[in-house]
């Protein structure tokens, strides 16, 4: 039998591959986006620390921002860092 | 992103509350002050079997910030507590509450205190092994403190905090009674509450959006033979379209780290 394609779509999925299915301050799925984005994907991203943990950007961010003393991941404590 | 009529604490704390009531605190129970508002909360604690606090059935209102989980809760008991870390007002003085400000006469490390990835879960649990652990070193209510330490120093001769303790946790049989709720006092029934069938699936809700694509391209496919070729270059052109490249390849590596 001879097939001959004349069109075809593609299609794909993706997942954020995170070592946890939450983000540990805002609790939303990391497939998910922070409560104050709508949608997933790059315009709202995760970030890790040096640390190894991983947060929405957002919500690191806004944990971050608001702390006058040392600036320390949520989940160790250990002076946050960003992992390049 | 900026400025919502919701505020993401409400997303937080119904997501909160919900997986109390699936899974239960063992020694705690939970309700709205009112129905329609999320930020105040009701707790009752059953006071833990084998301690002083045995049989007792203690209330307190938790208040949320607007910024939960940036800022912390209050907790404030409405039951009478004769304790050292607890205010005559019934406010709970205890360092998970406290933002991490720079505040040395505390005594209390900036690490000891809120993050946002405290929950009331971890209050509870703290708020509950401190009833019959207070810290005498930074007392909140300095009368209860010393008569906490003659009792703990005389091993328990010098009763007069036990006695306090008892009669006040007496004295809340009659509320529990009020409400209907018969109070635990032997280890068995105390945990047996954890035990609640729980209800999987409660969280797909919110991965409702990420899969909406692929069921609308699913019709595309009926053709079987020619799915191998086409996935892969498919993918990448997939992948461009939605605006999401490849990020998640790179961060593969990063996956592995988990040491502490």
């Amino acid at each position: 039998m001879k097939v001959k394609i004349h069109q075809w779509n593609g299609v794909a999925s993706w997942l954020w591959v995170a070592n946890d299915e939450n983000c540990g301050i805002c609790r939303m799925p990391f497939n998910g986006c922070c409560p104050d984005c709508k949608v997933p994907g790059d315009d709202c991203p995760l970030v890790w620390g040096q640390c190894s943990h991983c947060f929405h950007m957002h919500c690191i961010l806004k944990w971050l921002n608001s702390q006058q003393v040392q600036q320390q991941c949520p989940m160790c404590r250990q002076e946050w860092k960003f992992k390049e | 992103m900026a400025h919502q009529v919701t505020p993401s604490s409400q997303k937080a704390l119904m997501m909160e509350l919900k997986s109390l009531q699936e899974q239960p605190v063992e020694g705690f129970r939970i309700t709205l002050v009112e129905e329609s508002d999320l930020y105040n909360w009701e707790v009752a604690i059953f006071g833990p079997p084998n301690t002083l606090y045995q049989g007792g059935y203690f209330k307190a209102h938790v208040k949320f910030p607007l910024d939960y989980p940036y800022s912390p809760p209050t907790f404030r008991f409405l039951t009478k507590m004769w304790h050292p870390n607890i205010y005559e007002n019934g406010d709970v003085c205890i360092s998970i509450l406290h933002p991490p400000v720079d505040d040395p006469q505390s005594g209390e490390l900036p690490s000891e205190r809120w993050n946002p990835t405290q929950n009331i879960r971890t209050i509870l649990l703290s708020v509950i092994s401190l009833l019959n652990e207070p810290n005498t070193f930074s007392p909140a209510n300095v009368d209860a403190s010393v008569m906490f330490r003659k009792w703990r120093d005389s091993k328990g001769k010098d009763k007069e905090y036990a006695e306090i303790i008892r009669k006040q946790v007496l004295s809340t049989a009659a509320e529990a009674e009020q409400d209907g709720v018969k109070v635990p006092t032997t280890l068995a029934e105390y945990c047996i509450q954890t035990r609640v069938p729980s209800q999987g699936s409660s969280s797909d809700l919110l991965y409702d959006d990420l899969y909406d694509m692929e069921e609308d391209e699913d019709e595309d496919e009926d053709d079987d033979s020619e799915l191998e070729s086409v996935g892969e270059a498919g993918g990448i052109s997939a992948m461009e379209y939605d605006g999401t490249p490849g990020r998640h390849y790179d961060d593969q590596d990063d996956s592995g780290n988990e040491d502490l």
